[in-house]
């Protein structure tokens, strides 16, 4: 063709088969791009659902920690200084799944090596059983753990648990008790306390102080060996507050072995087990009959001949056969005396004063350990009789404490505690005997040391007065001759007393030291002394000259004779 | 309309990259806290088991047994206490005499005396410094 070029036409067509082959491929090609289109707006929607949607469904709570919140469960127990009693920590328990094991003879012989106190057929036996988990054991210790994960044994796993523990052992168990395996409280204050232990975020404050209650511990744990004795209760009291410094049961037990506790070892001497006082009670008695006005320290009774009633005839065991003034009654321990001192007061008298000083009903104390009383059911003369010198009423020694406490401090009962009360708190109290009361007994009582049983119980400086105790113990329906319940309670300094404190001896036997004698004034009164001179000085009582006029112008009793003229004037 | 759409798309990617940027900065963030609860928490662990040892440590039967077996320490007995009062009482000149009187005596006394008596010695006069606090101590209600 010639001319000029023709332009070229717009569009090419393209037709037949080649038309076909290019549809073809655009289509495919939309088909690919829709595809991938549809996976990213996939993608970029999941994107923003992850990114931004889940958080309002689900809310990330993140908040910092606060540094004094504690991440275990159970509170801590602390004495009145802080030191630390009971504690929870965090531990690793061992388990396996033996689905997983490959060899378990190698596994268990391995496991035996580093674990102590277990034994490989029995590792390997439950490791051979069919379950996806077992034990393996409790409470590891950390090094245990680094042990047992270097093994590289994979189908063992570490549980965190908590334990109890109690870093001074058995120095207060009683007080303590323990907790079970599932950190369950037990016995002793873990027990009643034991739902606000779970709950508390701060630990409880007890009223012990663990000095006191280590050299109360030490002493008698001394006196319970020396004598052969079967156990040993000890109490300290503050008089004002009504705290238990010290509470001390022997023999004791480790709580941090709950497992290996003897049923029997668990008996808390000192609340839950009521014995007849003996002697003690005359305190009672005679400041009873004192702030009845039925007899003054210058009366007295004839103590000539034993009291015969019924089937029974009563004794003085140091026997002076002749007319004793309420001093030497009281410092002689004369049954007799005291028996007609109660008479005089009256079975209803006697009977509404014990309830008063709280010695007919169970002590109310944070411890689920506690004994009630036994007393009389109808109440006789003969009941009135034998209470007047301590048998036939049986209380623990804890309302002996909290009954001498309020005796001595001016006559006022307060309840006993175990937990410490604020510095400055008042404490409200019942009167029982008048503020004259209290000090004449005061002065009786420190004439018991100064002159009469308990002089062994003298610590010099802190001006210490008792009463000594000694009582048969009841066996079926008499008394054991030689079974004796020997204490001495004991208040210091006698000017002003501040502390209450109680030894007693179970079953004490004489050493060739006490001349065979098993009596409270010789095997329980050394004891006080030495509890006195050794925690005086850490609970500040400042020792004072004894000899001083001052002294010996509030302590002195006039002991009178039968006419009534003063025989001599005793020191104190 | 152009000029608009440059400004929307610029200003949405700003605003993405900084929602980004934040939120990435708010989990690491976030990371860290938990890492450090979780130290904290395992730090509040040993504070709990190093003061269960303290409390073992320091139980006092071992204090007793260690004071006594390294220290040579006993109980103490009343006549090894006094009270400060008391020893104030002791130290300080009664009132109304001169302290310097008997010490220009001395100087003159022809023989010296085989042991000074109490009046040869001056007698001591209380630092007020170190006396003040210990006094002001001692009127607060203990």
């Amino acid at each position: 063709m010639t001319g000029p070029r023709t332009p070229a036409p717009d569009k090419i067509r393209i037709e037949g088969e080649r038309k076909t082959a290019i549809e073809t491929g655009r289509n495919r090609l939309i088909v690919a791009g829709a595809v991938f289109a549809a996976a990213f707006t996939l993608i970029a929607a999941r994107v923003v659902d992850v990114a931004m949607l889940t958080e309002s469904t689900e809310p990330r709570l993140n908040r910092s920690v606060a540094s004094n919140e504690r991440s275990t469960g159970r509170a801590e127990i602390v004495d009145r200084n802080g030191v630390l009693l009971a504690t929870s920590l965090r531990t690793a328990s061992l388990y396996a799944n033996p689905h997983l094991v490959l060899d378990p003879e190698q596994a268990a012989a391995k496991l035996a090596s580093v674990l102590p106190d277990v034994e490989k057929a029995d590792i390997e036996r439950k490791l051979r059983t069919d379950r996806g988990f077992i034990w393996l054991r409790r409470h590891l210790t950390p090094r245990q753990q680094y042990a047992v994960n270097r093994l590289g044994i994979p189908a063992l796993n570490f549980q965190h648990e908590e334990r109890r523990i109690y870093p001074l052992g058995p120095l207060a168990s009683h007080v303590l008790g323990f907790t079970d395996i599932d950190n369950r409280g037990i016995a002793g204050v873990e027990r009643y306390f034991d739902k606000e232990l779970r709950i508390r975020r701060t630990g409880i404050e007890l009223s012990l102080d663990v000095r006191v209650q280590h050299v109360l511990r030490h002493e008698l744990g001394l006196a319970m060996q020396k004598h052969s004795a079967i156990g040993a209760a000890g109490l300290v009291m503050d008089v004002d507050s009504g705290e238990v410094i010290a509470m001390v049961s022997l023999p004791g037990f480790d709580p941090n072995q709950p497992g290996e506790i003897a049923e029997d070892l668990r008996f808390n001497r000192t609340t839950l087990g009521v014995y007849e006082m003996g002697s003690t009670f005359k305190i009672f008695t005679t400041a009873m009959a004192l702030d009845a006005g039925t007899v003054n320290l210058s009366g007295g009774y004839d103590a000539t001949d034993p009291i015969r009633v019924a089937r029974f005839v009563i004794r003085d065991y140091h026997a002076k056969k002749r007319w004793l003034s309420v001093p030497e009654i009281f410092m002689y321990s004369s049954n007799i005396g005291s028996v007609k001192m109660a008479l005089d007061v009256g079975v209803d008298g006697h009977r509404r004063f014990l309830r008063r000083l709280g010695l007919l009903k169970p002590v109310s104390v944070e411890l689920s350990e506690i004994g009630a009383p036994l007393a009389p059911n109808r109440w006789r003369d003969i009941n009135t009789m034998t209470i007047s010198f301590g048998h036939g009423l049986a209380v623990s020694p804890l309302h002996l404490v909290s009954g001498v406490s309020a005796i001595v401090n001016g006559g006022v009962y307060r309840s006993p505690t175990l937990i410490k009360r604020k510095p400055g708190e008042g404490v409200r109290g019942t009167r029982v005997v008048s503020e004259e009361t209290s000090l004449k007994m005061r002065r009786l009582m420190r004439l018991v040391v100064d002159q009469g049983t308990g002089k062994k119980a003298a610590a010099a400086g802190y001006l210490v007065g008792g009463k000594t105790g000694t009582a048969e113990k009841v066996s079926g329906r008499g008394y054991k001759r030689k079974a004796l319940i020997s204490s001495f309670i004991a208040a210091f300094p006698m000017n002003r007393p501040r502390y209450v404190v109680l030894a007693m001896l179970d079953e004490a036997k004489g050493t060739k030291d006490t001349f065979g004698y098993a009596t409270g004034g010789w095997v329980a009164a050394p004891v006080i002394g030495e509890v006195v001179r050794r925690i005086a000085p850490g609970l500040g009582v400042d020792p004072v000259d004894e000899e001083s006029d001052e002294i010996q112008n509030l302590l002195s009793v006039k002991i009178s004779g039968k006419s009534g003229r003063e025989q001599r004037v005793a020191n104190h | 309309m152009r000029r608009s759409l440059l400004f929307w798309t610029a200003l949405c990617s700003v605003v993405v990259v900084g929602l980004f940027v934040i939120k990435h900065r708010v989990q690491s963030l976030e990371e860290k806290l938990t890492t450090l609860n979780a130290e904290i928490i395992s730090d509040q662990n040993a504070i709990q088991v190093l003061e269960a040892e303290w409390a073992y440590l320091n139980q006092p039967a071992r204090l007793e047994e260690l004071s006594r077996r390294l220290l040579g320490m006993d109980a103490p007995r009343p006549e090894q206490t006094r009270l400060l009062e008391d020893f104030l009482k002791d130290v300080a000149p009664p009132a109304g005499t001169p302290a310097d009187a008997g010490a220009t005596e001395v100087a003159d006394a022809p023989t010296p005396k085989r042991r000074p008596d109490r009046r040869a010695l001056p007698a001591p006069v209380p630092d007020e410094d170190w006396l003040t606090p210990i006094m002001a101590k001692l009127k607060k209600p203990q």
